[in-house]
């Protein structure tokens, strides 16, 4: 209470003609259906105003996109990941300020490392990613783009919230449109020792159920950002570094939770790219240079997990890339781009090791033809060359990885667009699966990339009248993926990679919102999702692909009124969403089949004098009892709350 | 514009809730066979390490049940209701109820209603940590069952040791007691006992130890422990020196292919050898070894050499007819990236003779060659049942890899593959562990 106080004096003594505190975001509200990078895909855009809220996860966030399944692991700083249109999170590349996340241990990106508090936007490609994504993957991508600090700022905020959640941050920018840096710090911690109803493993006894709560499942981490900018006529360049630190209990599964474990974290990553212009035509040369060093250190003393008492995971990768952009006629946009990318992988357990290389050259060209001005056509090819060795030598591009697609966007009318893709991608083996892991978890240098051909089609419709505004995006799309890598497992427990999965998806998409001036607004977003195993050989008979839902739907209404400025009440604002998926299968023989979620979340936000705002969320408001993966429980009813100050 | 959207809203999310369902296939229930001097049938556990399904079949390898009880038999909440990691008691169950073990990390012992198909009881044998039960033995009103993991941290709950034999007694679902097996390995610092197969004779009971190490980065000499049913005392303990790794254990049928009960029955172990936290055991450990049971202590009568089993270390399971004819599961290994995966195979052993032979192999794959057992008499005391006369004396083996139960007949030469049962059409997992019931 005293610094919702403090923050209202503070607010009290401002000026009234100071700008308006949003300006260094960027604040072109957009429809979120509106595509940023890519023309002809279908895109969606997470902005500030879905991401920023007290307790709110970045899975929770893309849990309400259309095409995204979310796989969560625990709470906040627990194991969570993303996937697109049925593909796995493997072939869902992340890129946090266009540098990918995904490792190359497991292929995967763990969404809990990704704070959504310095995201201006998500950008969410499904099935489809742009030329200048190293990797198109078979799902598509999906971006994180940091703000970029526009004017003198500071930022201070504090929250709170259930199972001892705390949060700290500052943040503060200097500079103008032209030259601006920006240094933030954020300190977070949480016990997360929630309950969940422990059934002991014995499914078919409920009279042993008892209520208990998470042990070791605490976490505290630090982040930090520096974000610099500097622009002159015909050049701009940016910097970014961003540090994570992370030190957390590993409770493995609840059935018999892991009271000693405990795991470290730290990521740094960091990058310098440029802009500039090379004459007439359009004529532009993008360069970047930037690099990711992980370091992840598990120790449990007991072996309560089951594996190593010590894992030491250390990963870096740097890449240099450089691209060519221009307009030779009229309508015509072109841009060749290059890239050469190194990562060294090491993995040590006990006193087993595995150290692996992997080089990347990588090449891509793109071309945009505008006909009129109602029709774009796309077409993009790239070809990757991957050299990789393990402790021998190194195999000289063992593996090749072409790719391509083409892709139109047509303005059918003024307020409708018809667009479609078909495309031709690839997911290479991770290091992991070339070279093994561990003793258990083997490695196989033969595998070859996953490939998938897919297709959509669209149609994207906005409207206007008076206040009202309205947007509705709607496409189906077919992916027939081949030699896609599954672990066969012995009897022992060790397991090997293959080539020796096919798949075949088919899924629609919706994505629609209505606006009523700044009073009100709504939004649903629809998935449905047909992914079925076609794999020669398959025994099982159930086909639905694990961990998929058919039916994920997430409507949302919000409501918002001008505040009372006589208490320094500015704005005020409360917002409901609802997340929806239908039960879903943990097994590729579909035994075990986890129930339907369905999940309310209430948030609130006030702003006080232009300086302060007040934020509150209650995440699943009705207190449902949930799994995204068997013995791992999901928190229940939480509350948060926070306070930011700002000038 | 906006009834419009409210409309649409209700009109997907009905929807989505209406045909959000995804139902897994239904059990097949419990079955009304009347137990013969070969009891009832077989069980067989069918899993791809996920989720599981157990079938009922009868003596000859007919479908009695197909999905008797499965990881569908209930809905899931913080686990399944039999994981991916289940097997059945190396004894026969001759009880009302199956027994299923779930070993690892669930740590729980399912018994099933065999005419019902409903789960009886359900008892937790982990004590709070993940025990790994390997076995069970019904003694009298008891459960005996081992448990493969030490707790490192013993002594937050009544029992939590591990390492040991869990003493359970089934009328009041309770832990009453343990028998501690650390004191087998007090020869061997460092080497943890790692029960897991067990046998019983009338009143001995043989306990199979691995003497692995907390990282089974190497082991002792595996042993067997002889325990007393009465005291539950140790009474014995035979290193098997120069073998490690051990984990499959047979007992000798009780009765000879003529009907007449056998004055002692031998023992079988198979040793794969150490694993040393790899995937491929070290062979020079392999290999077979029969023992007497002698009261005093087991006696150990031959050895069999990887060599004279095909030059692949012995597998998890093995079972011996009526005939002394020993089926051995053999392991193959994974590729390592330039040769491809070599096969399992099925060797016969003759007991009494220096023969042995591969009965068949895996068509490509390792470690898919699961369970192995064979039709023999388990009784003279039960009333003799008219079809006991036409019972073949024939054996299966699980091969995971083409999903099939193999039949195998006694020609002239030996143990020949009969013909492969699809034992059940409506899951598709692979064969894994056999047992009889």
């Amino acid at each position: 209470m005293a610094v919702v106080v403090c923050a209202v004096m503070l607010g009290g003594a401002a000026r009234a003609d100071e700008p308006p505190v949003d300006v260094w975001i960027d604040a072109d509200v957009r429809s979120p259906t509106e595509p940023l990078r890519d023309p002809t895909a279908a895109s969606f855009v997470l902005d500030e105003r879905d991401l920023d809220r007290p307790g709110r996860s970045t899975s929770d966030a893309l849990a309400r996109v259309p095409g995204v399944e979310v796989t969560r692991a625990g709470g906040g700083a627990d194991l969570a990941t993303a996937s697109l249109r049925g593909a796995t999170s493997a072939q869902t590349p992340i890129h946090l300020a266009g540098i990918r996340l995904n490792d190359d241990l497991t292929g995967t990106a763990d969404l809990s490392t990704l704070p959504l508090w310095l995201v201006r936007r998500i950008e969410i490609d499904r099935g489809n990613a742009p030329a200048s994504a190293d990797r198109l993957g078979l799902g598509g991508a999906i971006f994180f783009e940091p703000i970029r600090p526009r004017r003198p700022l500071a930022r201070a905020s504090f929250g709170m919230g259930s199972f001892d959640h705390r949060e700290l941050r500052a943040a503060a920018a200097v500079g103008d449109e032209h030259a601006s840096a920006l240094v933030a710090v954020r300190h977070e911690s949480a016990r997360d020792d929630y309950e969940f109803i422990d059934d002991r493993g014995t499914r078919f006894n409920p009279s042993d159920d008892v209520l208990t709560r998470r042990v070791n499942a605490d976490h505290r981490q630090v982040d930090a950002w520096v974000i610099g900018q500097w622009s002159a006529p015909g050049t701009s360049i940016r910097a970014l570094a961003n540090a994570l630190s992370r030190e957390q209990g590993a409770p493995g599964l609840q059935v018999v939770p892991a009271t000693q474990a405990r795991a470290s974290l730290q990521r740094g990553l960091g990058g310098v790219a440029g802009e500039h212009a090379c004459g007439g035509r359009g004529c532009a040369v993008e360069w970047a240079v930037d690099g990711l060093v992980t370091r992840y250190h598990l120790d449990d003393p007991l072996r309560e997990l089951g594996g190593a008492s010590s894992i030491d995971n250390s990963g870096e990768r740097s890449r240099q890339r450089v691209r060519v952009r221009a307009q030779p006629r009229t309508g015509v946009a072109l841009s060749v781009g290059t890239a050469q990318e190194v990562q060294h992988l090491s993995v040590l357990q006990d006193l087993s090791s595995v150290s692996a290389r992997r080089h990347v050259l990588h090449g891509d060209v793109e071309g945009l033809f505008s006909v009129g001005s109602r029709a774009d056509l796309l077409a993009i090819a790239a070809l990757d060359c991957h050299s990789t060795s393990a402790n021998a030598g190194t195999e000289p591009c063992g593996i090749l990885a072409p790719s391509a697609r083409v892709g139109m966007r047509v303005r059918w009318l003024d307020w409708l667009d018809v667009f479609g893709n078909a495309g031709r991608y690839v997911r290479e083996p991770t290091l992991g699966e070339l070279y093994g892991i561990s003793s258990a978890l083997r490695g196989n240098a033969d595998l070859r990339p996953e490939t998938g051909q897919g297709v959509d089609f669209g149609v994207s419709a906005r409207g206007r009248r008076g206040q009202a505004e309205g947007y509705l995006q709607v496409d189906g799309f077919a992916r027939w993926s081949d030699d896609l890598i599954a672990f066969r497992r012995s009897s022992f427990g060790a397991v090997r990679p293959y080539n020796v999965g096919s798949a075949r998806v088919l899924g629609v998409e919706a994505a629609a919102g209505a606006s009523l001036g700044h009073w009100l607004r709504g939004a649903l977003a629809l998935t449905w999702l047909d992914p079925r195993d076609t794999s020669a050989g398959r025994q099982a008979i159930n086909d639905f692909l694990p961990f998929r839902s058919r039916w994920v739907v997430s409507p949302s209404l919000e409501a918002r009124a001008k505040g009372m400025r006589r208490i320094g009440l500015e704005d005020v604002g409360a917002t409901l969403r609802w997340l929806y998926r239908s039960a879903r299968a943990a097994d590729p023989a579909g035994l075990v089949v986890l129930a339907e979620l369905s999940q309310f979340d209430l948030e609130f936000d006030a702003t006080f004098m232009r300086h302060a705002a007040l934020r509150a969320r209650v995440s699943n408001l009705l207190d449902t009892r949930t799994y995204d993966l068997l013995g791992y429980p999901l928190p229940g009813r939480a509350a948060y709350a926070n306070v930011e100050l700002r000038w | 514009m906006v009834s419009g959207s409210r409309i649409a809203v209700c009109g997907f999310t009905l929807f989505g809730a209406a045909c959000g369902g995804f139902e897994p296939p239904p059990t097949t229930g419990g079955v009304s066979v009347t137990a013969g001097r070969f009891g009832r049938g077989h069980a067989l556990v069918m899993s791809d390490y996920q989720s599981t399904n157990v079938a009922l079949l009868d003596c000859e390898g007919h479908t009695l049940s197909p999905a008797f009880v499965s990881s569908a038999a209930a809905t899931p909440g913080l686990s399944a209701p039999l994981s991916g990691d289940v097997v059945l008691p190396g004894e026969s169950q001759l009880e009302a109820e199956l027994a299923l073990i779930d070993r690892y990390p669930a740590a729980v012992v399912t018994l099933v209603d065999i005419v019902t198909g409903s789960v009886s009881a359900q008892l937790d044998v982990s004590t709070g940590f993940r025990s790994n039960p390997q076995d069970l033995v019904h003694v009298g009103d008891e459960l005996w069952v081992s448990r493969y993991e030490t707790n490192a941290k013993p002594g937050k709950l009544p029992f939590d040791a591990g390492g040991d034999i869990l003493v359970l007694d089934r009328r009041a679902q309770a832990i009453i007691d343990r028998i501690d097996l650390a004191s087998a390995v007090a020869d061997a610092p460092g080497f943890l006992p790692r029960p897991g197969k067990m046998a019983r004779t009338d009143n001995r009971l043989y306990v199979l130890l691995a003497a692995y190490d907390a990282s089974f980065q190497s082991a002792a000499a595996s042993r067997i422990v002889q325990i007393d049913l009465e005291t539950r005392q140790i009474v014995a303990t035979h290193v098997l020196s120069g073998l490690s790794g051990c984990s499959a254990l047979t007992l000798e049928p009780r009765f000879d292919a003529a009907g007449d009960e056998r004055p002692m029955r031998r023992l079988l172990v198979g040793c794969s050898g150490a694993f040393q936290g790899s995937s491929t055991p070290t062979l020079k450990d392999s290999g077979l070894v029969m023992l007497a049971t002698d009261p005093a202590g087991p006696q150990e009568l031959r050895r069999w050499t990887p060599a004279e089993l095909g030059d692949r270390p012995v597998g998890f399971d093995l079972t011996i007819d009526e005939g002394g004819r020993a089926l051995v599961t053999t392991m193959g290994h994974l590729g390592d990236g330039v040769s491809s995966d070599l096969p399992d195979a099925l060797v016969e052993v003759r007991l009494d003779a220096p023969t042995t032979r591969v009965v068949f192999t895996t068509d490509s794959r390792s470690f898919e060659l699961g369970g192995v057992r064979c039709t023999t008499m388990l009784t003279h005391t039960e009333s003799p049942v008219a079809s006991d006369e036409l019972v073949p004396r024939d054996c299966f083996a699980a091969d995971g890899e083409r999903g099939v139960l193999r039949r195998l007949v006694r020609g002239t030469a030996g143990y020949e593959v009969a013909e492969s049962l699809v034992v059940e059409a409506a899951i598709g997992l692979p064969p894994r562990w056999l047992g009889r019931f």
